[in-house]
């Protein structure tokens, strides 16, 4: 049965958490913001970062958004020409993305509040964009550092899972979820350092399942997984129990797509600069301190956290590199231990 | 590298160096990054050079500095002074050190 993607907006209040942020917003969206606010929390709240989001008439949306000055940072086209979207900057009114097919989101320049005007899809399919591109932004905004990988937890730690798009992270972690692993975050990961660790903000509970991927897992296996929230001609959204804790990350896998070198194979890795920071997933920021945070994270995860390359290859299995992954990590896990 | 580069230069070897407010570096496990702030560049050292950037960061002259590396790696004091050197007047000339002469002059 799936999901419901939104529910009435009114006056109701939910809230959420996320890449160590605490939410609060006037909407519903499901795996990100489904806390009544004004009810007492289900489970002992991890601290973050207050973040508020609110769904605003594109008028309303203008008024916080002043035109002149603002510095485009980013404009994307399709093949066709037409635009799919443009992100700017403006030194006091902070970050507009505007996506014709999304909507248009001004995030604040200290990543306190966002402004939503949402295009006319599904909530899922905005919601989708809001989580998966403007929130990290917010965070980052906040110190964290965002890095282009999945994660799971294996009891107090966390391994990451670093692809290229469309490489494979995401059907890993879901597998990986088979074999007894906890969702952390999918395509997105919230870091932070503190003292001498690496420290992992669970993402929205939220994954997006290709459709070959879903038939691979079969549906009584994908139903186990999570429910239904949308879906697409590529993949499905669901929400999934995810792990409500911060937690070290404790090792670090790089997926690589290889003929030459069996499937499963895993060896390990120094990570050098150039690899790390080419998957930091919002570079739009480039304050320095946030340059010198980023650098921080990186330098201590190539120095303190075990980093190995999983090698796939072209006919993978992602359950049977996923079991590789956790037979592995376990053993890297107790040796640390 | 120039030839003149690599020549051991005394007066520089007198002088200490120290980084700019907008450079700061972080070691990764096989080379270090030396990031400048105001142009947004990033800059790699190998090891030695980024043991060497780290020892004249305490404040040491250049050749103090030598002495320590040359005992360090085991290598003749000469050869390290040239590389302390070069490796400085290259950085100097990337605006990622300063040298006390510099900052008096």
């Amino acid at each position: 049965m799936p999901a419901p993607a939104s529910r009435p907006r009114g006056e109701r209040r939910w809230r959420g958490g996320a890449f160590g942020l605490q939410l609060e917003a006037d909407f519903f969206a499901a795996g990100l913001l489904e806390e009544d606010a004004d009810r007492p929390a289900g489970h002992p709240r991890e601290s973050g970062r207050a973040c508020s989001l609110a769904l605003v008439c594109a008028d309303e949306l203008e008024a916080h958004w002043p035109l002149e000055q603002a510095r485009v940072l980013c404009d994307l086209h399709d093949r066709a020409g037409r635009r799919l979207l443009t992100i700017e900057e403006h030194p006091e009114g902070g970050y507009q993305f505007d996506a014709p097919a999304y909507g248009r989101y001004v995030v604040a320049r200290d990543g306190g509040r966002i402004l939503c005007v949402p295009g006319d899809q599904p909530d899922w399919e905005w919601q989708a964009f809001l989580i998966g591109q403007v929130l990290p932004l917010a965070a980052v905004l906040h110190g964290r550092v965002a890095m282009h990988a999945s994660a799971v937890s294996l009891g107090d730690h966390v391994i990451g899972l670093v692809a290229e798009s469309r490489g494979g992270k995401s059907s890993l972690a879901i597998n990986l979820i088979r074999h007894g692993a906890a969702f952390v975050a999918d395509d997105v990961v919230a870091l932070e350092r503190a003292g001498e660790r690496i420290l992992v903000h669970p993402g929205p509970r939220l994954a997006s399942v290709r459709h070959a991927e879903a038939d691979a897992l079969g549906p009584t296996a994908l139903q186990h997984l999570g429910a239904l929230v949308g879906r697409d001609e590529h993949e499905q959204r669901v929400t999934l129990q995810g792990e409500p804790r911060t937690l070290r990350l404790a090792a670090l896998y790089f997926i690589e797509r290889s003929e030459e070198v069996s499937h499963g194979a895993i060896r390990e890795l120094e990570p050098g600069p150039s690899l790390l920071l080419g998957h930091t997933f919002s570079n739009l920021v480039r304050t320095p301190a946030l340059r010198v945070g980023q650098l921080d994270v990186f330098s201590q995860i190539a120095r303190t956290v075990p980093t190995f390359t999983a090698t796939v290859s072209p006919d993978s299995n992602a359950y049977s590199l996923a079991g590789s992954i956790h037979e592995h990590a376990l053993r890297v896990i107790g040796g640390a231990a | 590298m120039s030839e003149d580069k690599s020549m051991r230069d005394t007066t520089l070897l007198a002088s200490s160096v120290r980084l700019p407010e907008h450079v700061v570096h972080r070691a990764f496990a096989a080379e270090t990054v030396v990031l400048n702030l105001q142009t947004g560049q990033y800059h790699g050292l190998n090891p030695v050079a980024g043991r060497m950037l780290g020892v004249l960061e305490n404040g040491v002259t250049m050749q103090d500095a030598a002495r320590q590396l040359a005992a360090e790696y085991g290598q003749p004091l000469e050869t390290i002074e040239e590389d302390i050197c070069g490796l400085c007047t290259d950085l100097l000339e990337r605006g990622l050190i300063e040298t006390d002469s510099a900052k008096e002059g």
